[in-house]
């Protein structure tokens, strides 16, 4: 009798609960009220998607100066006119904006550099002042302002004093400033551009090693053309150049020092030595040596030595080019059968292949952001493209019959590469966007081919 | 076979206590309302209007109510303490000199019409509710649409001077509609930003934006979120982030919203905006 009553008991306790759990509201109630309290906290929000990539209206006065002056650049209100034609010629060449001036604008007085008269400024979107200052000791100031227009309201403003004949580079400070300010970017400006000058008819052509600003101002040749030189790079320092040259009929890589003008080999070894490149630090380059039929990618010191062999597969691997944290090397290698991009460290371990699309990759080089591998795309035409370290998002950036050789400017937004015509062959030096938009072609007195971009100017 | 003296009293026993068990529980799981716990929320009538446009509830209220409830919000949202009661203030149709996004002038701001309606300050009655709801102590409700004040305001009496609308609420149909309108104005000026970049397409910029009753900017707008933001496209953020600032300074002050809807919860007074660049 005992388990019949406990059953029993049991059932009546189930009953009353289950009506117990009938007759109470339901449970999610309370976590619906919670919901309504958490939108309300919210409140209104509103959504709003706009904007646009056209360039920015900038208006470039010439700069005035305080006092007139004579120096061996010139006369000081003289400067003022020629710092704004630098200042806006960089930010028209970016692509990025569309100055007006200094022709054609009105004269700013010394006192409005830094009040300025906002209301004769309203057809621009933004504002740069500067003046050019002589100062007792034979250096130049030269001051930099940005203003929003439409705020009225000062941006940036910079002041570098500099001997009279760097005038131009103050005036690409200058011309840094306002970009980044309205850019985010990081400066591009104050930095130079190595490449070969090619002249001469076909078959004969004379190649010769030059230098200029990024503008192509200040341009001068760096070897006369005796023998010929192909792909050289600065170092990130911009002390050194290295390159490959043609001696006794054999490439070579070389060492040239900007100070003394004076060249050396990098390496000893007689093999076949090319595809030089710095490491970020510019302590070390990496660069390819072919040796009883194999070329392996090597790596040796700047100041020379016994190289290290970073790769060792059967065909030809080269073009590395160090990742900016130096850790990783990228290039190219036709171990599967066709040229294609490979991602190794430093020290040649874990090489793996990130190309895989048609055609053949050829000249990587890594971005000095660290995101993108720039590189040649060769399928029918030469063309520039980008794809990420991994090799993902390729994107094709130029589209000539044949561009080829990209080189990053410092700060990783902008390619430089060089074209070649079709039928002639001759060689000019473009710059392209990363958005590929702005191709634009940088003026050189001869052909040119193989540039490289430095870094910014110390 | 007879049951013994003793099996008899046991199964009395165990009657009499089962009889006992199945009251108690009977008693015990009682759900009838009075038993001892909080009575449930009385039932609500739920009707769907055809009406979507911008309009508060509260403006086909026949007579304002006077409020009877404790002011729950802040001090910052109590009415200005003006002696003579004020003209409701209309959406200012002037266009006004767009003040800059960092910093709006002193001047401007003096010039900014008083941000709310008048209102009058009701003399707190505490309530049972009020208790409960931790009203009374200061607190602003921020949080429940149905707080302690909920029956503020209710009643018939035609005595109230309240500039607010009375009963106005920011349903979620005058939410969108609002929302909708001020995106409208502020269209034009998010189109002339510039895109600073590749990548900076994926960041997202929430600012929240306190505004005077003439829909100009009643304090420096402050940015509450940030989305998308990677090591590709970092180097753009303070240029996104400015031109969400632009994108409304640019194009304020706001126009033509419903002046009922200003000062109630979830009202444009305070709001967010988020912007972000095509593509």
């Amino acid at each position: 009798m005992k388990p019949k009553l406990h059953v029993f008991a049991a059932a009546l306790l189930a009953l009353a609960a289950a009506g117990r759990a009938s007759a109470q509201p339901p449970q999610q109630q309370p976590e619906q009220e919670a919901a309504t309290p958490a939108e309300d906290d919210q409140g209104l929000v509103v959504d709003v998607v706009g904007g646009q990539a056209d360039p920015t209206s900038i208006a470039v006065p010439a700069m005035p100066t305080p006092a007139s002056a004579s120096t061996p650049a010139g006369e000081t209100g003289a400067l003022g006119r020629q710092v704004a034609e630098v200042v806006a010629a960089d930010l028209r060449n970016s692509g990025l904006f569309r100055p007006s001036g200094p022709s054609g604008l009105p004269a700013v007085t010394f006192p409005q550099v830094t009040a300025p008269n906002f209301a004769t400024w309203s057809g621009a979107e933004a504002l740069v002042h500067g003046f050019v200052q002589a100062n007792g000791n034979g250096t130049l100031t030269i001051g930099c302002y940005l203003y929003d227009v439409a705020a009225q309201r000062a941006l940036a403003q910079e002041g570098f004093t500099v001997q009279p004949a760097q005038w131009r580079r103050a005036a690409h400070r200058c011309a840094d400033a306002i970009y980044g300010r309205l850019t985010g970017e990081t400066g591009l400006f104050d930095s130079r551009v190595v490449y070969v000058a090619e002249s001469g008819p076909a078959g004969r052509r004379i190649k010769r090693l030059a230098i200029m600003d990024q503008d192509g101002a200040n341009h001068r040749f760096l070897t006369n053309g005796q023998f010929t030189a192909l792909t050289p790079r600065l170092s990130p320092d911009n002390r050194t150049i290295t390159y490959m040259t043609y001696t006794e009929e054999q490439p070579r890589v070389f060492v040239y020092d900007l100070a003394s003008g004076r060249s050396r080999p990098l390496v000893a070894a007689p093999h076949m030595t090319f595809a030089p490149r710095f490491s970020p630090d510019s302590r070390a380059i990496v660069f390819s040596m072919a040796v009883n039929g194999n070329t392996d990618v090597y790596r040796v010191s700047t100041s020379g030595g016994t190289p290290q062999r970073l790769t060792t597969a059967p065909g030809i691997d080269t073009g590395g080019s160090f990742s900016p944290d130096g850790s990783r090397i990228v290039f190219e290698s036709d171990r599967s059968g066709g040229q294609q991009l490979y991602v190794m460290g430093a020290d040649g371990a874990g090489q793996r292949r990130i190309s895989f699309g048609g055609g053949r990759y050829a000249t990587p080089s890594w971005s000095p952001r660290g995101d993108l591998i720039a590189f040649t795309r060769i399928a029918g035409s030469f063309r520039i493209g980008v794809m990420g370290v991994d090799g993902s998002g390729e994107r094709l950036l130029t589209d000539g019959w044949h561009d080829e050789g990209p080189s990053w400017a410092p700060n990783g937004r902008v390619l430089i590469f060089f074209r070649s015509a079709q039928g002639s062959g001759r060689g000019s030096i473009w710059s392209v966007d990363l958005t590929g938009r702005n191709e634009r072609r940088i003026p050189t007195p001869l052909d040119g081919s193989d540039p490289a971009w430095s870094a910014i100017n110390p | 076979m007879t049951p013994d003296r003793s099996e008899a009293t046991g199964f009395g026993v165990a009657i009499v206590g089962h009889a006992a068990l199945v009251a108690a529980l009977y008693y015990l799981i009682d759900p009838r309302p009075d038993a001892g716990r909080a009575p449930a929320p009385p039932s609500i009538e739920v009707s769907f209007v055809e009406e979507t446009g911008i309009i508060a509830a509260g403006e086909t209220a026949e007579a304002a109510a006077k409020s009877v409830a404790p002011e729950a919000g802040p001090p910052e949202e109590a009415a200005p303490a003006e002696p003579a009661p004020a003209p409701v203030p209309e959406p200012v149709a002037r266009p006004t000199p767009a003040p800059s996004p960092a910093a709006p002038s002193p001047a401007a701001r003096r010039a900014a019409p008083t941000p709310a309606p008048a209102q009058q300050r009701s003399v707190p009655q505490p309530r049972r509710q009020d208790r409960q709801a931790g009203a009374g102590r200061g607190q602003a409700n921020r949080g429940a649409a149905l707080g302690a004040d909920l029956l503020k305001g209710i009643g018939n009496d035609p005595a109230s001077t309240s500039r607010r609308a009375p009963g106005a609420v920011m349903t979620s149909q005058a939410r969108a509609d609002i929302g909708s309108l001020i995106a409208r104005q502020v269209q034009p000026c998010a189109n002339r930003q510039r895109s600073p970049g590749p990548g900076a397409e994926r960041i997202r910029v929430t600012i929240r934006l306190r505004i005077n009753g003439n829909g100009s900017l009643a304090g420096q707008p402050t940015i509450v979120a940030r989305e998308g933001v990677d090591e590709a496209n970092r180097r753009y953020l303070a240029l996104v982030e400015e031109n969400t600032i632009n994108s409304f300074t640019q194009c304020s002050p706001l126009r033509g919203l419903p002046a009922e809807l200003y000062d109630v919860p979830g009202g444009w007074r305070d709001f967010r905006l988020r912007y972000r660049l095509p593509g």
